[in-house]
């Protein structure tokens, strides 16, 4: 898969700068009340083409393919119940991954993906879509 | 006053006070400042008023480092020197590189920045530029454009000025013609420097032209203002004394050679949210000059991350999958310009067939790029990065064994990158994505090419020849003393950017014009 062949302006910008996030947040909102909060945060990760070609870009640019709890572990918030309990709309949702993609750009954690520097954030976001 | 070289009788000798070889910036600046002062001044210029191919032909040389430009077509050899071709861009050298940086080995000057800004402040109204102001935020509150404001510990906005350009052999032309005191020479190329037995004094030029005749300039005080490039050649070609060159008995005129390193690979698409480049990415005119900012990394980053200097402005331009760039690599592609070229010229194209048949067997090719000229527009940046070279002693310029028509050995460039330099490039893209991207401003492409590719493919060096004379006040680390003087000679100096240490990342023309505005303050108050 050619990311750059395959992957235009807005599909990376519905990825890097927020439309992707708001994808989620959407997912979010719709999420039955019934579901777990972990199923809950699965349905935020949104299914967009675009999340879907970085996703694989991604995955394919690691040396062991991870599962949903590999990525997750690095998204969620390192205690998943507390944190998520001031997380519930998607408004709280969307300003905390927004935070954490700020957070991982400061911190030098980027990652990339055919050649685009992404937050690790982001890809995992992306990566989330292909392997859910 | 000029006068034509070939006309000075065979054998003969011209006397003067203070001789200047070299009719660039550097050269015409100090013959200015001379003008009126008493003092007899010969200038002389290797060509006339107007490029001639014979004259220019004395520049070629060749170049076994890094693949460079020709060595001949990056400097001219007539009245203006290189600034009859120069973009106009100037930028003093920032404070810090002038200082020593631990992490930059051979880095930094005798002097502070402080010394040089009443000179710099000279040289704007020489190069026809605005105020001595380089303060982002003075020009943002005349209409430049809004500046974002990253990590200040990473990158700051800074903004260059644009010189008309000025063509000093156009624009000082009429000057140096009334200027008291002041012969120009034109045709006059200098062979050899002659020196004393002791070597501890020039004792005359030795000047020839190409129409065959040959004669003396004996002087009080010589300036060698030929080019970076051209006043190591000289000095390493005047060897009838000491027979590794002059001003060289530490083995460093020639080496230390830097360029600005040019690189426009990386892409910068913006986000949806609309952001105003305009501050970085457009000539914003004020009558004569322009201004135009820039990002640079921060003096904290430069040290904190052990970086040479970068700058960064946009060029807008669209995105190009590598499908593309591959596409426009194709014969079928090639070809297809080749025809629509001689369309536009109104020429029949050679080779005509053989193109049209490229063109029709390529259509992947051609559809490819032809819809990506005609249906693409402007949809983010190139990163336009520049930045400064490390002093490197095995980058350097020696002389061939091939010689011109007049005798002179030519020029073997042998430019080279050093890890750093190449460290600064990448590390410099990496922490600007990082800024860009936690400002929400957009995301950077880096090309994955170069990882498979030299990096040699990709940048260029701006034509600014730095370092090959280079300023110290131990003559074992540098080829001129804080005066520009040779060491160990009582009446040599030379000036250009030969004698930068370091270059920064600044176009050079600004600070060769104030170190020469220096300099002839300098020989003014010599003892006469």
């Amino acid at each position: 898969m050619n990311l750059t062949r395959t992957m235009s302006r807005r599909q990376l910008l519905g990825l890097a700068t927020g439309g992707g996030l708001a994808l989620a947040a959407a997912a979010f909102r719709r999420t039955d009340e019934a579901q777990t909060r972990r199923a809950r945060w699965l349905s935020a990760v949104g299914q967009s083409e675009s999340h879907r070609v970085v996703g694989r870009a991604y995955l394919a640019s690691l040396p062991a393919a991870p599962d949903v709890a590999d990525l997750l572990s690095e998204i969620l918030p390192k205690d998943p119940t507390a944190e998520a309990s001031r997380l519930e709309s998607p408004g709280e949702l969307r300003r905390y991954l927004q935070r954490r993609i700020e957070d991982d750009f400061d911190r030098g954690r980027i990652v990339r993906v055919r050649g685009w520097v992404l937050a690790d954030t982001e890809a995992r976001l992306a990566a989330l879509s292909v392997v859910l | 006053m000029f006068r034509d070289a070939r006309a000075v009788p065979d054998r003969s000798t011209l006397d003067a006070d203070i001789c200047i070889v070299g009719g660039g910036a550097a050269g015409i600046t100090i013959a200015r400042e001379l003008a009126g002062t008493g003092l007899a001044v010969l200038l002389l210029e290797a060509g006339g008023f107007e490029p001639d191919p014979a004259t220019e032909s004395l520049n070629e040389g060749e170049s076994i480092g890094v693949k460079y430009r020709p060595v001949g077509t990056s400097r001219l050899r007539y009245l203006g020197g290189a600034t009859q071709h120069w973009s106009g861009w100037c930028r003093p050298l920032d404070v810090i590189d002038f200082e020593r940086r631990d992490d930059v080995p051979y880095s930094g000057w005798p002097f502070s920045r402080a010394l040089l800004d009443p000179f710099y402040m000279r040289a704007q109204e020489i190069c026809e530029l605005g105020p001595y102001q380089y303060d982002p935020a003075y020009w943002e509150s005349r209409g430049l454009g809004r500046q974002v404001h990253l990590r200040r510990d990473r990158f700051v906005s800074t903004v260059y000025q644009l010189s008309p350009p000025t063509f000093f052999g156009t624009a000082y032309r009429a000057d140096l013609e009334r200027a008291d005191g002041v012969t120009v020479l034109l045709f006059a190329n200098v062979v050899e420097i002659p020196c004393a037995e002791n070597a501890d004094a020039v004792t005359g030029l030795q000047v020839a032209t190409l129409a065959g005749n040959r004669f003396a300039v004996r002087a009080r005080q010589y300036v060698l203002a030929a080019g970076g490039l051209e006043n190591a050649r000289i000095l390493l070609a005047s060897r009838s004394t000491v027979p590794t060159g002059l001003g060289n008995q530490h083995d460093l005129v020639g080496r230390f050679f830097m360029e600005h390193l040019h690189i426009n690979t990386a892409f910068f698409m913006p986000s949806d949210v609309p952001h105003d480049a305009a501050f970085y990415s457009r000539r914003q005119s004020f009558g004569r000059f322009g201004v135009i900012g820039a990002l640079r990394l921060s003096d904290a980053c430069l040290r904190q991350e052990r970086l040479l200097g970068l700058s960064v402005f946009l060029e807008p331009a669209i995105f190009r999958p590598e499908s593309v760039q591959q596409a426009q690599q194709a014969d079928g592609y090639q070809s297809l310009v080749h025809l629509m070229d001689s369309v536009r010229n109104r020429r029949y194209p050679q080779g005509f067939l053989r193109h049209l048949w490229n063109v029709v067997t390529d259509p992947a090719a051609t559809g490819t790029t032809t819809y990506w000229r005609l249906f693409m527009r402007g949809d983010g940046f190139q990163l336009a990065v520049r930045t400064e070279q490390a002093p490197n002693p095995d980058s350097r310029v020696t002389l061939s064994s091939d010689r011109d028509a007049l005798g002179v050995p030519r020029i073997r460039l042998d430019w080279r990158l050093t890890d750093l330099d190449i460290r600064t490039i990448e590390r410099g893209w990496e922490l600007l994505a990082q800024e860009l991207g936690r400002a929400g401003l957009g995301r950077v492409h880096m090309p994955e090419t170069m990882v498979e590719q030299p990096w040699q493919d990709y940048l260029w060096g701006g034509a600014h020849h730095i370092g090959t004379t280079r300023m110290a006040d131990d003559p074992r680390q540098g080829v001129v003393d804080r005066d520009s003087r040779v060491h160990g000679l009582a009446n040599l100096y030379v000036a250009g950017s030969s004698v930068f240490p370091t270059g920064g990342f600044s176009n050079p023309t600004l600070t060769i014009v104030a170190l020469a505005l220096r300099l002839a303050r300098h020989l003014k108050e010599l003892p006469r």
